[in-house]
């Protein structure tokens, strides 16, 4: 097992540019609370992003994460990744996605950069709004909010910083019927 | 009918039934030739009464969704019918919160989805 904080694994390569989310007023776990974290820069290429979306679940997994916090947690980032790197940098291969996930049985922290221009996240449409439901592209974003614990944008727009507790009683409700 | 290599695709008399190949539907190459096929079905082998089951599928993207919303268009435009089946609780999750749940119809099964188009 992974999960003791004496045999925590961490990774980073590349150099981070920015410390982890301070504007936020969200709760940053420190690394050697978390069973599992890695710290690296990415380019803007979805498949690298998928591969490293690959090492978060195979470390969630580790770390006893299953069914809807699991799911939760996919969804989340892989809206978040694909945003960054499509939305964000424009897939433009000079700029980097800069990732910070943090893992433990209880805890899931991620924290992703782009170096894009950054947007309003209150600008966008109402995707569940009857005129656009059957419209394409927006749901992303809503997903995000809607299946972490906590997701926060900075202001420009290029920053998420989410939080996902495992067993998070705030979900409880949505179990299917 | 066209080659698919994202769907397979079978009739069930008037109603085409549309299986998915892959599990995680994220990768946004496959997403794109899915939507391609899923809109070939009914612009070039002028299928309108879809029925897309999810069985087998653990996991899909909102880039996936989208390609969904986009043959419900495509099959509205034609006067089709479509029906969804045997979605995973936490995709059908996705569906609730994104309110395509009232864009969609959604049933558990393919038989209880296959009656429902008979009705």
């Amino acid at each position: 097992m992974n999960s003791k904080v004496g045999e925590a694994h961490h990774e980073s390569c590349y150099l981070l540019t920015e410390a982890p989310c301070k504007e936020a007023s969200m709760f940053v776990p420190p690394q050697d609370a978390m069973s599992w974290c890695l710290q690296r820069a990415i380019p803007s290429d979805l498949d690298v992003g998928h591969e490293h979306i690959e090492l978060l679940m195979t470390e969630l997994e580790r770390a006893s994460w299953d069914g809807r916090d699991l799911f939760h947690v996919r969804m989340a980032v892989e809206e978040a990744v694909v945003n960054a790197i499509e939305h964000g940098n424009k897939r433009n291969s000079a700029k980097v996605v800069q990732l910070d996930f943090r893992v433990s049985p209880e805890l899931c922290y991620i924290d992703i950069i782009d170096q894009g221009e950054g947007f309003d996240p209150s600008s966008l449409r109402d995707c569940t709004d009857e005129e656009f439901v059957d419209k394409p592209r927006g749901r992303g974003v809503m997903l995000i909010k809607e299946l972490m614990s906590e997701a926060v944008y900075n202001e420009k727009g290029n920053r998420l910083t989410m939080i996902r507790k495992r067993n998070d009683p705030a979900f409880e409700i949505r179990e299917e019927e | 009918m066209s080659n698919k290599r994202r769907i397979i695709v079978s009739d069930e008399g008037a109603i085409c039934v549309v299986r998915f190949v892959d599990k995680k539907i994220v990768d946004s190459a496959s997403i794109e030739q899915l939507g391609e096929e899923l809109n070939s079905l009914v612009l070039v082998d002028k299928k309108s009464v879809l029925l897309l089951n999810f069985e087998g599928v653990e996991f899909m993207s909102s880039a996936a969704l989208n390609k969904m919303i986009s043959l419900n268009s495509k099959l509205k435009a034609v006067q089709g019918r479509l029906k969804l089946c045997n979605l995973r609780a936490e995709i059908k999750e996705v569906f609730t919160i994104t309110r395509l749940d009232r864009v969609f119809d959604i049933r558990k099964t393919e038989p209880e989805a296959i009656a429902a188009f008979k009705l």
